[in-house]
């Protein structure tokens, strides 16, 4: 097996047993018999769940401007666009593919026209 | 019996259509963008062990980039903070069922079969253990195809693929759309 191989199919097994184990927790923490998990942990799912994601956008976007350098067409304004267009996709019809193969399209069609 | 299989199987419908269109989405953007080769093989294989929406787009970059291993591990664990919690309300229904059972159930537990089977109403304990057991079934092999056919259809055409990275903004973008939404209106995805 050629090394790149072995790198990709790690890199899949590591996202398994990452995932497996995060979705285990609770089972893990409070399996026993007549073990409850306290109330405060609605606040925390409710709250930094969303964080956790902000975060990611900012730290695609990074990636985003990295690849396609901000200078070089309008200063990001087409990344901003497509992702303004994605947000009103998702309020008005509520369907996750709609919205991310909208935002991609149109982004990919403004880099294609050069803005 | 037959009824529970039944209800099962209709109740999974929607995640049908949900699971077969994304999966193909994210199977035509491995295909385009991820730089592998048996791109239908990878896709089919990440589906089956991961399960995981988020993780199928995500997935393109690191590949086409082959990212360094802690890179992966730590926006894996970022991205799928939010299963850590699905298990705590389905904890008292799941105790004490077989352990093959059980971990099966949790290696399945994405959004969607987690929002059916946690608003379930079946009394009995069995037969609720028994439909969770087909549904996750059944989801998960939606996705699989659907992972594995976009990979295959994407891989038989040459298509465009400049800017296709913003896909991954793009589903965080809508993600958190969704949970702001939850968010104002104070009720629970």
């Amino acid at each position: 097996m050629s090394g790149d191989v072995l790198h990709l199919l790690l890199m899949a097994l590591m996202c398994w047993a990452i995932i497996f184990f995060i979705r285990s927790i609770p089972f893990l923490l409070f399996g026993r018999a007549n073990s409850q998990p306290p109330v405060w942990l609605n606040a925390v799912e409710k709250w930094i769940s969303p964080a956790i994601i902000l975060g990611l956008i900012v730290y695609s976007y990074v990636g985003l401007f990295q690849k396609h350098p901000p200078t070089e067409h309008l200063y990001g304004l087409s990344e901003f666009a497509a992702g303004g267009l994605v947000v009103i996709l998702q309020l008005l019809l509520r369907n996750g593919l709609l919205s991310i193969l909208g935002g991609t399209v149109a982004y990919m069609l403004m880099l294609h026209g050069g803005l | 019996m037959r009824g529970l299989y039944r209800k099962a199987f209709i109740d999974s419908l929607p995640v049908m259509m949900g699971y077969t269109t994304m999966g193909f989405a994210a199977g035509v953007l491995l295909s385009v963008a991820g730089k592998v080769s048996f791109p239908a093989a990878w896709s089919g294989f990440l589906a089956a062990t991961s399960i995981s929406g988020t993780l199928q787009f995500v997935v393109v970059d690191w590949f086409a980039n082959r990212s360094p291993l802690l890179h992966v591990a730590l926006i894996t664990a970022a991205i799928s903070f939010r299963y850590g919690f699905y298990g705590f309300s389905l904890l008292n229904r799941w105790r004490g069922i077989a352990l093959w059972k059980k971990l099966y159930l949790i290696w399945g537990l994405t959004d969607e079969t987690y929002a059916i089977e946690s608003s379930c109403a079946i009394e009995d304990k069995e037969d609720y253990i028994r439909y969770c057991l087909t549904l996750t079934a059944l989801d998960h092999s939606y996705w699989i195809i659907g992972t594995t056919v976009g990979a295959i259809v994407g891989s038989s055409f040459t298509l465009p693929s400049r800017g296709i990275e913003f896909s991954m903004v793009a589903l965080f973008i809508a993600i958190f759309t969704d949970q702001v939404r939850g968010l104002v209106k104070g009720g629970a995805k």
